[in-house]
């Protein structure tokens, strides 16, 4: 599937979904009846539209044979890709693990093993000096900032100061 | 009454709310922040702001919506040091000071070079201020008057225009402001207070939050973009640059160029969609147009740095009109603004002239004296400033993601953003990689609500007869101007198809 399909698929099914989702709003008994679903409507007929004319001239381009096909990686390029989504889940996933955490440890450990994490993650577990320095000193430095000129409270959580 | 003499009494009120100690210490902070952001490449000005929001938190309105504006402009005073250093953009709006910039750094003038963009910066930022002064005033005054189907049409005109005046494909664009509606529409409507859209999580009643949106599409998005050049690393020598100061003659020699190229990147900047990089190529053209000597463009002519670096801070000036006379936002840096200051109950447009005319002009006022500002620390500062080039995007990174996670926590105490946050990281990214613009998602999610709001209104005004939006004269002349830019838009991308498929035939 190319990428301009993808791109055209997104929203047909966006606007279908949307679209389904509006018709079905419960009627309300104040106000304008058509008011609620009169705006949606339009936006996911729209969407509709955008992503049947990028599947259109998708097909029609694959047709004319206009477009070679150029996106053949070689092997480096896509180990270097799925290294990339690698470390994009993984980023993505310590970023949920932090949200989970945040409440319960408080801000500064809690920070620190999200920080932790993607300084091994981007800067490489040999530097871990590095790693420790810039995790401590950027949750330190943040929730000091916070708690003194930005007058933001974060959660404590065990550490009890 | 006299609107000179109102203007200036104004603009005095201003002054007096710019030269506060607390507002002064911020403008300087705000405009040296923004110049580090501009400077460093793969951080564009949405993305700086975005990061930096949580700076504003414990703010009043005049002091953040003042240091927004400084990082903002200070970005376009940054954003041409790795231009003429590195011959790699800062942000969008410096690509065309690499043309001439790094040429001349190559013939050992980087100093001159960056002595040219820091006073061609300051030039353009300085006049096009004035330029503003003059034209918030009739727009503010107008802007008042608009009802809602008014209201409407200019804001379908704002969107429209992002999506058609922006380069790439249209159709995209438009399915990313059907994207960004969709969002907007999630929660509780607000004539109704029927629950739409949100798929029974009780976080999404009052809808997603923007600002989250904003820092996941910008911030998050971008540091997963710049994932894949973690071992890019720049090697400056500070000991190259040389002295940063211009001569008479070089002084010269851009003046009218500079003096071209603010105007154009003022009026640019007010349109919506336009925006920096669009002006600073227009400026660059205008000037090889006229230039007796077009040959030397590209190879180190200082009025290819002078012309586009005085268009591009006349842009960001031009910019903040629409989005402080009315509140309509015409670029993604902008409307991120615009999410900030609405977190803090500052809500931008006509009735902030109205009922807190010193916000809105010692926002203004303090444009003036931020340029000043800023080329009293930016000339003797370029050299350190240019040593900050050396941190490693493995180390800058982690930390731009650690901003954009501690920023989001405060907006609402909850860690749902988290998630919200990741969700619309790897929605950027992937919208990035599909060539789908951001900023038309950016807007139509910031405007939804009002655009819907407006709509709904001006139908119930007129009975639920749609042509109130043609039988009003101003309602009439958006709807036909957003038309134009539709026909203007779609004819531009005929044109370019035609000539591709020319170039594979041949």
């Amino acid at each position: 599937m190319t990428r301009n399909l993808t791109a055209g698929l997104i929203p047909v099914v966006l606007g279908v979904v949307y679209l389904f989702m509006t018709l079905r709003l419960p009627d309300v008994s104040i106000g304008d009846p058509l008011g609620p679903r009169l705006f949606p409507m339009i936006v996911g007929i729209g969407s509709l539209v955008c992503g049947v004319l990028l599947v259109a001239g998708e097909i029609r381009a694959a047709k004319g044979g206009a477009r070679q096909r150029a996106d053949e990686e070689t092997a480096v390029e896509r180990s270097a890709r799925k290294a990339l989504y690698g470390k994009i889940g993984l980023t993505i996933l310590a970023g949920v693990v932090y949200g989970f955490i945040l409440d319960t440890v408080g801000y500064l450990i809690s920070t620190f093993v999200f920080m932790m994490i993607l300084m091994c993650l981007v800067n490489t577990i040999r530097r871990m000096v590095e790693n420790t320095v810039v995790s401590i000193g950027f949750s330190v430095v943040t929730y000091v900032l916070f708690a003194t000129i930005f007058q933001v409270s974060l959660p404590r959580g065990i550490l009890a100061f | 009454m006299n609107l000179q003499l109102g203007t200036f009494s104004y603009l005095m009120l201003g002054f007096r709310q710019a030269i506060t100690p607390i507002n002064l210490v911020w403008l300087t902070a705000g405009g040296l922040l923004g110049t580090i952001i501009g400077m460093l490449p793969g951080l564009g000005p949405a993305t700086g702001i975005a990061v930096l929001i949580p700076i504003t938190y414990g703010m009043n309105p005049a002091t953040a919506l003042i240091t927004m504006a400084a990082i903002y402009y200070g970005a376009m005073f940054g954003g041409s040091r790795s231009s003429i250093m590195l011959n790699i953009p800062g942000c969008a709006s410096s690509i065309v000071t690499c043309f001439d910039g790094y040429p001349m750094t190559q013939k050992g003038e980087a100093g001159k070079a960056l002595a040219t963009s820091a006073i061609a910066s300051f030039v353009g930022g300085l006049i096009s201020v004035v330029m503003m002064t003059f034209l918030t005033m009739p727009v503010a005054n107008a802007a008042l008057k608009f009802g809602p189907a008014e209201m409407f049409s200019v804001m379908l005109f704002a969107l429209t225009a992002t999506v058609a005046l922006s380069q790439g494909s249209i159709v995209k664009g438009f399915a990313s402001l059907a994207i960004g509606f969709m969002l907007s529409t999630i929660g509780i409507d607000a004539q109704t207070g029927l629950q739409r859209f949100t798929l029974g999580i009780t976080e999404l009643q009052d809808g997603v939050d923007f600002l989250v949106v904003m820092i996941g599409l910008y911030a998050v998005a971008e540091v997963f973009r710049n994932y894949s050049a973690i071992d890019r690393k720049y090697e400056i020598s500070t000991k190259s640059i040389g002295k940063v100061f211009m001569t008479r003659e070089d002084f010269r020699k851009s003046l009218m160029p500079m003096l071209r190229s603010t105007p154009l990147g003022f009026i640019v900047g007010v349109l919506p969609g336009m925006g920096g990089s669009i002006a600073t190529m227009m400026a660059y053209a205008m000037e090889k147009q006229i230039s007796k000597h077009p040959e030397e463009f590209g190879k180190g002519a200082i009025e290819g740095v002078a012309a586009p670096e005085a268009a591009n801070n006349a842009a960001s000036s031009g910019a903040m009109v629409p989005l402080l006379t009315m509140g309509i936002p015409g670029s993604g840096t902008t409307a991120v603004m615009l999410g900030a200051l609405m977190m803090l109950g500052v809500r931008p447009g006509p009735l902030l002239f109205q009922q807190h005319p010193e916000v809105a002009w010692g926002v203004i006022a303090s444009m003036i004296v931020g340029n000043v500002i800023l080329i009293i620390i930016n000339l003797p500062l370029v050299v350190p400033l240019v040593k900050l080039l050396n941190i490693p995007q493995r180390i800058l990174l982690p930390i731009i993601m650690g901003l954009a996670f501690m920023g989001t926590y405060p907006i609402n105490y909850s860690t749902f953003d988290f998630f919200l946050l990741s969700l619309f990281g790897l929605v950027g990214y992937g919208m990035s990689r599909l060539d789908i613009p951001i900023p038309p998602l950016v807007l139509a999610l910031i405007l939804g609500s009002n655009t819907e709001q407006s709509l709904r209104r001006a139908l119930t005004i007129a009975n639920g007869n749609p042509m109130t939006f043609l039988q009003k004269p101003i309602s009439l002349a958006f709807i036909v101007l957003t038309v134009l830019s539709l026909v203007y838009s779609f004819m531009r991308e005929a044109k370019a198809k035609r000539k591709r498929a020319g170039a594979v035939s041949a």
